[in-house]
């Protein structure tokens, strides 16, 4: 397997009878990849089989060039923040951090000065020298993070990284994790807060029952999606104006004005010859048009459409 | 590499010390150490005026208490405490995963951690041993004082100090063992117990899978076993330490085994 | 933001009366008991005893079975004090094993996965949950002991006749006191033990560490010591005593028998001090 890429290849998981993963398939590239998926679809079981916290039943996992069953090497270059709100009785936000670092091979000059460094970043100084076990939700979340960027890894693997956090703490975040991707990391986030998925991702895997419905740049899925025609939302001055003359063309499925009068959205099978059309139908009736856009190139919409339950909004 | 390897030994060890030591995992043990203790400290004050002259009764007191008590529960217990939690405990608490995700070998997280284990016994139940033994002949005033720093008391303390240490690292072992294998270790545990109970009565192909067995071998004054005496068939101590080493070897080799296939689930446990 | 329907009713049905409440718990406490086969062929298994001393008690009254056995009536000897004491042991016995391996998967996975604060703000009390919780070591173990017990000897008073039940109330007696307390103490300790040490594996070497060690101590607190009072910390032989009282019999402590109530007494006081202490829902950590 190649050097430089993370890689699932045919890979199953069962817990006894019960399916976690099926034959997936994947290759995630360099940046922010989102991993969605409704509860119990298999995401943390994904993580868990590229980390190899487990063993996948059949198939090969390869994490740049590493198998996950050699943890030695593994996580040197990987960071994993899981789900698990647990910690290690005792341990103090400092000496949980000074911990992994040490294990790492630092000195304990390295690892205090790192770690220090680090609870800066997720801002958690203050409370450094309180025992975790005594944090606040948001406190215990931030931990998590240090711990898992704590070594500078080239890969991180983060379980709903921005669950328990203050809108702040997330801009922080999200803002942290779209520069890591942006070094070339690769920085693979789970969520249902599907519009934030939405913000960061420059790519998106979504897993649903054990296998993977779609991947890939968001745009590129909507596109892969015939069954549901494309949404298109063009608000301007004139709207019946634009509707009446947008029924002649057997592409568009649907015509339907907004409630404020303003704009109107439309439904068509195929959005290339839909702008071609509408170029000429706005230039012919003289509308003013202000705005553009499809309205369902978004993870919530290809979520509803290709898993059909509801994804998270907070 | 060897060098990180040893080094990640080394911290490892030292983290399950202070959890060990420093934590409320340390109440149970000292629990259990203070009964000798304090049985030492009775017998030192409620023992006849007319015995104080005679040293031979405390040597022979020592030993029934040492092999029957201290060795078959105290010391049992204390390592199945201990060496449990090591792994079962981080299950337990849902934080086995810090450990799995550190850039270690499962062989050296297995040993490292069972060297913890084993340091931090060593620590607490070398220590007990050293004060229960002197508080037996302390009792004798002058006359013990003597004993204690001639050749036969040093010579005798050191016996029982290495079958402690032994006792330690076998039991250990085993307890590290069941701590992966088991999701109620303690069960099997007192079933060995009782294993170890009936070990006088074994044949001796099976007295040979009883590491108390070994350890009675190896005491520098042998109990008085009463009727059991002729069931005993102790062995030469060459052997009985290459049949403790061999316990410890099988155990810590099966755990490492277990650790590369540990996988992180949490599932009720 | 207005609010246009007000649709919402409270709940106006039946509740469950306060005082039974905490059988909720044991309900599901019950249920989670018997996922485990081997435990639930092992709880069969502790009928045995109790299947056994049935069998016995017909055979003595049955000649002709006795005679097809190959074994007289003398042989037999009819059932003495001693036959109910024996029986009285091998019920005990397996009804403790069920006790100190029950228990701890009761409290110990509630405080480790920090669960009472969602038992807490439902409309129980601290009282309730141990309560719930005994209750179902209380449901479990009394069929294979006491009501065994008793079955057993309202089959030998039936067969005997003549007024030996009543003659032999203490037997009735002894089964049902000796029992209730043995089942009391035993429950209440591994409840206050699992609640202290919170894992399952560990409490259940806890409480096999107390039964076995201190019996050990105590021994040897006596021999070293040459007085009784030794047996203040052996809880095996402290019910032993008790019930051997309750029997008529001599008793296997030098220690009167109010000292064997005593240890007894302490145990369950101090357990009940320790869930008191531990059973919080909310735990401050500093």
């Amino acid at each position: 397997m190649s050097d430089e890429r993370i890689i699932f290849r045919g890979v199953s998981k069962f817990y006894g009878e019960v399916l976690g993963v099926n034959r997936v398939n994947l290759e995630f590239k360099p940046g922010l990849t989102g991993l969605v998926g409704p509860n119990g679809s298999g995401k943390s079981t994904l993580m868990h089989l590229m980390t190899g916290l487990l063993s996948p039943t059949k198939g090969e996992i390869s994490v740049l060039g590493i198998p996950p069953n050699r943890p030695e090497r593994l996580f040197r270059a990987v960071g994993y923040c899981t789900q698990y709100d647990s910690f290690p009785a005792g341990a103090t936000g400092a000496t949980f951090l000074r911990q992994t670092l040490l294990l790492h091979g630092m000195d304990r000059g390295q690892a205090d000065a790192r770690a220090w460094e680090v609870l800066e970043q997720v801002g958690l100084t203050d409370a450094a020298r309180r025992k975790i076990a005594g944090y606040s939700k948001g406190m215990r979340q931030r931990i998590k993070l240090a711990q898992a960027l704590c070594h500078r890894p080239s890969v991180m693997v983060l379980d709903e990284p921005l669950n328990g956090l203050d809108p702040m703490g997330r801009a922080e975040m999200i803002q942290l994790f779209r520069e890591m991707a942006d070094e070339g990391r690769y920085v693979i986030v789970s969520s249902h807060i599907l519009h934030e998925v939405d913000l960061i991702s420059d790519a998106v895997v979504m897993i649903h029952g054990g296998t993977v419905v779609a991947e890939g740049g968001i745009r590129e899925v909507r596109a892969e999606i015939k069954s549901q025609p494309i949404q298109v939302l063009i608000r301007c001055d004139r709207p019946h104006a634009v509707a009446g003359r947008l029924f002649d063309f057997k592409h568009v499925v649907d015509v339907r004005i907004l409630g404020d009068g303003e704009g109107l959205m439309v439904r068509t099978e195929d959005a290339r010859s839909f702008f071609a059309d509408l170029t000429g139908v706005i230039v012919e009736s003289g509308v003013a048009v202000e705005t553009v856009m499809p309205a369902d190139e978004t993870v919530h919409a290809v979520y509803d459409y290709l898993i059909g339950q509801p994804g998270g909004t907070t | 590499m060897r060098g990180l390897r040893r080094r990640q030994t080394v911290i490892i060890a030292r983290t399950e010390v202070a959890r060990s030591i420093f934590s409320r995992r340390v109440l149970p043990v000292l629990l259990l150490v203070g009964m000798p203790l304090s049985l030492a400290l009775l017998r030192g004050l409620f023992m006849p005026e007319a015995r104080r002259a005679n040293i031979g009764h405390t040597t022979a007191d020592f030993a029934q208490m040492f092999f029957f008590f201290y060795l078959r529960f105290i010391v049992f217990f204390s390592c199945a405490v201990l060496f449990v939690k090591l792994f079962r405990g981080e299950i337990l608490e849902r934080s086995l995963h810090y450990s799995l995700m550190a850039p270690v070998r499962r062989r050296v997280l297995v040993v490292g951690k069972y060297l913890g284990g084993l340091a931090s016994t060593w620590i607490l139940l070398l220590g007990a041993t050293v004060v229960i033994f002197v508080l037996f002949y302390v009792a004798h005033g002058s006359l013990g004082l003597r004993y204690l720093i001639s050749g036969a008391g040093i010579a005798d303390l050191a016996g029982y100090l290495g079958v402690v240490a032994l006792a330690c690292a076998a039991y250990g072992a085993l307890f590290l063992l069941a701590g992966l294998y088991f999701k109620n270790p303690m069960v099997p545990a007192v079933l060995f117990l009782g294993w170890e109970a009936a070990t006088p009565f074994l044949p001796a192909a099976l007295k040979a899978l009883s590491i108390v067995h070994y350890l009675g071998s190896l005491l520098p004054v042998p109990p008085v076993m009463g009727p059991l005496a002729m069931l005993a068939q102790p062995v030469a101590p060459w052997v009985a330490i290459l049949g403790v080493l061999a316990s410890i070897g099988v155990s810590l080799a099966l755990a490492v085994r277990k650790a590369r296939r540990l996988e992180v689930t949490y599932s009720a446990d | 933001m207005a609010v246009y329907e007000r649709a919402w009713r409270r709940y106006t049905g039946e509740l469950t009366p306060i005082r039974t409440r905490f059988l909720v718990i044991t309900r599901y406490g019950l249920g989670e008991a018997f996922q485990s086969r081997i435990f639930t062929a092992f709880y069969a298994a502790c009928f045995l005893p109790s299947v056994a001393g049935l069998f016995l008690v017909y055979l003595s009254h049955n000649l002709g079975l006795l005679e097809q056995i190959g074994l007289t009536e003398e042989l037999m000897g009819g059932l003495t004090m001693s036959f109910f004491q024996y029986l009285f042991m091998w019920q005990a016995l397996p009804a403790f094993f069920v006790m100190v391996i029950l228990a701890p998967g009761l409290v110990a996975p509630d405080l480790a996965n920090n669960a009472l604060p969602l038992y807490f703000s439902r409309p129980i009390n601290r009282v309730d949950y141990v309560l719930g919780k005994m209750a179902v070591l209380f449901l479990l173990v009394s069929p294979p002991t006491w009501m065994m017990g008793l079955a057993i000897f309202a089959l030998q008073a039936y067969e005997e006749g003549g007024g030996w039940g009543t003659e032999h109330w203490r037997i009735a007696a002894a089964y049902l006191v000796g029992h209730l307390v043995w089942i009391l103490v035993i429950s209440l300790l591994a409840l206050a033990i699992s609640a202290w040490v919170r894992f399952k594996p560990a409490a259940v070497g806890t409480l096999f560490a107390l039964i076995f060690v201190l019996s050990g101590f105590a021994e040897a607190f006596n021999g070293i010591t040459g007085t009784p009072f030794g047996d203040l910390f052996h809880l095996t032989r402290a019910i032993a005593s008790v019930v051997l009282h309750l029997f008529g019999a001599p008793t296997r402590s030098d220690l009167p028998v109010l000292a064997n109530w005593f240890t007894l007494g302490s145990v369950a006081l101090i357990s009940i001090w320790l869930l008191n202490r531990k059973l919080r829902p909310h735990e401050v950590v500093r």
